[in-house]
Protein backbone atom coordinates (compact mmCIF):
# COMPACT_ATOMS: atom_id res chain seq x y z
CA UNK A 1 0.00 0.00 0.00
CA UNK A 2 1.12 3.34 -0.77
CA UNK A 3 0.61 5.07 1.73
CA UNK A 4 1.94 2.64 4.43
CA UNK A 5 5.67 2.63 2.52
CA UNK A 6 5.55 6.20 2.15
CA UNK A 7 5.37 6.40 5.73
CA UNK A 8 7.76 3.67 6.62
CA UNK A 9 10.15 6.09 4.37
CA UNK A 10 9.41 9.56 5.80
CA UNK A 11 9.61 7.66 9.44
CA UNK A 12 13.50 6.27 8.16
CA UNK A 13 14.68 8.99 6.24
CA UNK A 14 16.80 12.13 7.50
CA UNK A 15 16.13 14.50 4.79
CA UNK A 16 19.18 16.39 5.56
CA UNK A 17 19.70 16.82 2.02
CA UNK A 18 16.50 19.27 1.95
CA UNK A 19 16.60 22.83 3.53
CA UNK A 20 14.24 23.69 6.38
CA UNK A 21 10.99 24.28 6.14
CA UNK A 22 10.85 22.73 2.47
CA UNK A 23 7.86 20.87 1.28
CA UNK A 24 8.63 17.42 0.55
CA UNK A 25 6.13 15.04 -1.52
CA UNK A 26 6.74 11.26 -0.74
CA UNK A 27 5.54 8.83 -2.90
CA UNK A 28 6.61 5.01 -1.57
CA UNK A 29 9.93 5.05 -1.12
CA UNK A 30 11.26 8.48 -2.59
CA UNK A 31 11.10 12.22 -2.86
CA UNK A 32 9.31 12.91 -5.81
CA UNK A 33 9.01 16.54 -5.57
CA UNK A 34 10.13 19.27 -2.84
CA UNK A 35 10.21 23.26 -2.58
CA UNK A 36 8.88 25.76 -0.37
CA UNK A 37 5.50 26.58 -2.21
CA UNK A 38 2.74 23.72 -1.02
CA UNK A 39 0.91 24.34 -4.40
CA UNK A 40 3.45 23.58 -6.55
CA UNK A 41 4.85 20.59 -4.83
CA UNK A 42 1.09 18.81 -4.36
CA UNK A 43 0.48 19.90 -8.51
CA UNK A 44 4.01 18.34 -8.86
CA UNK A 45 3.58 15.16 -7.56
CA UNK A 46 0.05 14.44 -8.32
CA UNK A 47 1.91 14.63 -12.15
CA UNK A 48 4.47 12.07 -11.07
CA UNK A 49 2.70 9.77 -8.55
CA UNK A 50 -0.32 8.90 -11.03
CA UNK A 51 -3.04 7.60 -9.04
CA UNK A 52 -0.92 7.10 -5.85
CA UNK A 53 -1.36 9.61 -3.28
CA UNK A 54 1.75 11.35 -1.88
CA UNK A 55 2.23 12.16 1.74
CA UNK A 56 3.01 15.33 2.10
CA UNK A 57 5.66 16.75 5.04
CA UNK A 58 7.85 19.48 5.69
CA UNK A 59 11.66 19.18 6.74
CA UNK A 60 12.44 20.20 9.80
CA UNK A 61 16.04 20.35 11.44
CA UNK A 62 15.32 22.34 14.79
CA UNK A 63 13.65 21.93 17.74
CA UNK A 64 10.05 22.45 18.75
CA UNK A 65 8.29 23.02 21.71
CA UNK A 66 4.36 23.41 20.61
CA UNK A 67 1.62 23.87 22.59
CA UNK A 68 0.02 26.42 20.58
CA UNK B 1 -8.81 -2.45 16.61
CA UNK B 2 -5.77 -0.31 17.74
CA UNK B 3 -3.63 1.32 15.53
CA UNK B 4 0.12 0.65 16.41
CA UNK B 5 2.53 3.37 15.51
CA UNK B 6 6.61 3.86 16.43
CA UNK B 7 8.18 7.42 17.18
CA UNK B 8 10.34 8.96 14.46
CA UNK B 9 13.95 9.59 15.31
CA UNK B 10 15.04 12.85 14.40
CA UNK B 11 18.60 13.70 15.54
CA UNK B 12 18.63 17.28 16.27
CA UNK B 13 22.64 18.12 16.78
CA UNK B 14 25.75 15.32 16.47
CA UNK B 15 24.51 12.31 18.82
CA UNK B 16 21.60 14.00 20.10
CA UNK B 17 18.25 12.57 18.89
CA UNK B 18 14.67 13.37 19.37
CA UNK B 19 11.00 11.00 19.34
CA UNK B 20 8.47 12.38 17.67
CA UNK B 21 4.69 11.01 17.32
CA UNK B 22 3.68 11.49 14.31
CA UNK B 23 1.47 9.68 12.45
CA UNK B 24 0.05 10.00 8.56
CA UNK B 25 -3.62 11.39 8.57
CA UNK B 26 -5.98 12.30 5.33
CA UNK B 27 -7.36 15.54 5.16
CA UNK B 28 -10.25 15.82 2.88
CA UNK B 29 -11.05 19.46 1.46
CA UNK B 30 -14.06 21.12 0.13
CA UNK B 31 -14.36 19.86 -3.36
CA UNK B 32 -13.89 16.14 -1.86
CA UNK B 33 -10.19 16.32 -2.46
CA UNK B 34 -8.46 14.07 -0.07
CA UNK B 35 -4.39 14.78 0.72
CA UNK B 36 -2.28 13.09 3.06
CA UNK B 37 0.10 14.68 5.60
CA UNK B 38 2.38 13.92 8.47
CA UNK B 39 0.46 15.23 12.30
CA UNK B 40 2.17 15.49 15.51
CA UNK B 41 0.53 14.62 18.53
CA UNK B 42 0.42 16.92 20.84
CA UNK B 43 -2.05 16.91 24.44
CA UNK B 44 -1.09 20.19 25.54
CA UNK B 45 -2.23 22.46 22.08
CA UNK B 46 -6.01 22.94 22.66
CA UNK B 47 -6.71 22.49 19.23
CA UNK B 48 -5.76 20.40 15.83
CA UNK B 49 -4.07 23.40 14.40
CA UNK B 50 -3.63 23.32 10.56
CA UNK B 51 -1.00 25.69 9.14
CA UNK B 52 -2.74 28.25 6.68
CA UNK B 53 -0.88 27.01 3.52
CA UNK B 54 -2.60 23.44 3.78
CA UNK B 55 -5.68 24.75 5.01
CA UNK B 56 -5.98 27.11 1.65
CA UNK B 57 -4.28 23.96 -0.27
CA UNK B 58 -7.76 22.12 0.51
CA UNK B 59 -10.11 25.15 0.42
CA UNK B 60 -10.99 24.27 3.73
CA UNK B 61 -13.54 27.57 5.03
CA UNK B 62 -12.08 29.46 7.55
CA UNK B 63 -12.99 32.92 6.82
CA UNK B 64 -15.92 33.50 8.67
CA UNK B 65 -15.03 31.06 11.61
CA UNK B 66 -14.42 32.36 14.99
CA UNK B 67 -11.62 34.25 15.77
CA UNK B 68 -9.23 32.96 18.69
CA UNK B 69 -6.29 34.24 20.03
CA UNK B 70 -3.59 31.92 20.41
CA UNK B 71 -0.41 31.75 21.87
CA UNK B 72 2.95 29.66 21.84
CA UNK B 73 4.61 27.96 24.65
CA UNK B 74 7.39 29.88 24.50
CA UNK B 75 4.94 33.12 24.13
CA UNK B 76 4.65 34.64 20.64
CA UNK B 77 0.49 35.42 19.91
CA UNK B 78 -1.08 34.78 16.67
CA UNK B 79 -4.30 34.92 15.56
CA UNK B 80 -6.12 31.39 14.42
CA UNK B 81 -9.98 30.76 13.04
CA UNK B 82 -11.65 27.72 13.54
CA UNK B 83 -13.15 25.52 11.30
CA UNK B 84 -14.72 22.22 11.21
CA UNK B 85 -12.11 19.65 9.00
CA UNK B 86 -12.83 15.98 7.43
CA UNK B 87 -10.25 13.96 8.27
CA UNK B 88 -8.76 10.18 8.71
CA UNK B 89 -6.51 8.18 10.15
CA UNK B 90 -5.73 4.37 8.61
CA UNK B 91 -3.78 1.78 8.88
CA UNK B 92 -3.84 -1.17 6.47
CA UNK B 93 -7.28 -1.74 5.93
CA UNK B 94 -8.93 -0.15 8.86
CA UNK B 95 -9.88 3.57 8.43
CA UNK B 96 -11.41 6.01 10.86
CA UNK B 97 -13.09 9.13 9.47
CA UNK B 98 -13.36 11.94 11.93
CA UNK B 99 -14.64 15.17 11.94
CA UNK B 100 -12.51 17.68 14.20
CA UNK B 101 -12.71 21.61 15.14
CA UNK B 102 -9.45 22.66 14.16
CA UNK B 103 -7.18 26.44 13.97
CA UNK B 104 -6.18 27.28 10.94
CA UNK B 105 -2.84 29.29 11.93
CA UNK B 106 -3.57 32.89 9.96
CA UNK B 107 -0.53 34.83 10.84
CA UNK B 108 1.03 32.82 13.02
CA UNK B 109 4.36 30.63 13.92
CA UNK B 110 5.81 28.40 10.82
CA UNK B 111 4.66 24.81 12.22
CA UNK B 112 6.19 21.95 10.51
CA UNK B 113 3.33 19.60 10.86
CA UNK B 114 -0.08 19.52 11.39
CA UNK B 115 -0.49 19.73 15.47
CA UNK B 116 -3.27 16.96 16.93
CA UNK B 117 -4.02 18.74 19.71
CA UNK B 118 -7.15 18.08 22.14
CA UNK B 119 -9.76 18.08 19.53
CA UNK B 120 -8.06 15.05 18.02
CA UNK B 121 -7.46 13.33 21.78
CA UNK B 122 -10.73 13.95 23.05
CA UNK B 123 -11.94 10.94 19.78
CA UNK B 124 -9.25 8.54 20.99
CA UNK B 125 -7.68 6.60 23.89
CA UNK B 126 -3.99 7.49 23.42
CA UNK B 127 -0.65 5.19 25.24
CA UNK B 128 2.49 6.32 24.64
CA UNK B 129 5.69 4.02 25.49
CA UNK B 130 8.93 6.08 24.60
CA UNK B 131 11.15 3.75 25.99
CA UNK B 132 9.58 1.08 23.52
CA UNK B 133 9.39 4.25 20.67
CA UNK B 134 5.90 3.08 20.67
CA UNK B 135 2.49 4.94 20.89
CA UNK B 136 -1.05 3.33 20.39
CA UNK B 137 -4.10 5.32 19.03
CA UNK B 138 -7.67 2.92 19.70
CA UNK B 139 -11.24 4.36 19.25
CA UNK B 140 -13.06 5.23 22.03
Amino acid sequence: MNAEKSFDFFLKADFKGYDEDEWLAICRSKVVAHGADLRAVIAESKKLCGVERPLFTRVSKIAHYLHA
Amino acid sequence: MPFRYNCRHRELAKGIWVKEPIIPITLAGKNGEKLDFTAILDSGSDFVLIPKEIADALGVDYANGLEIKSKTFDGLDFITRLATVNMEIKKGRERIPIQCRAAICTNGPDYHHIILGSSFFEKFEITFDYPRNKFVIKRR
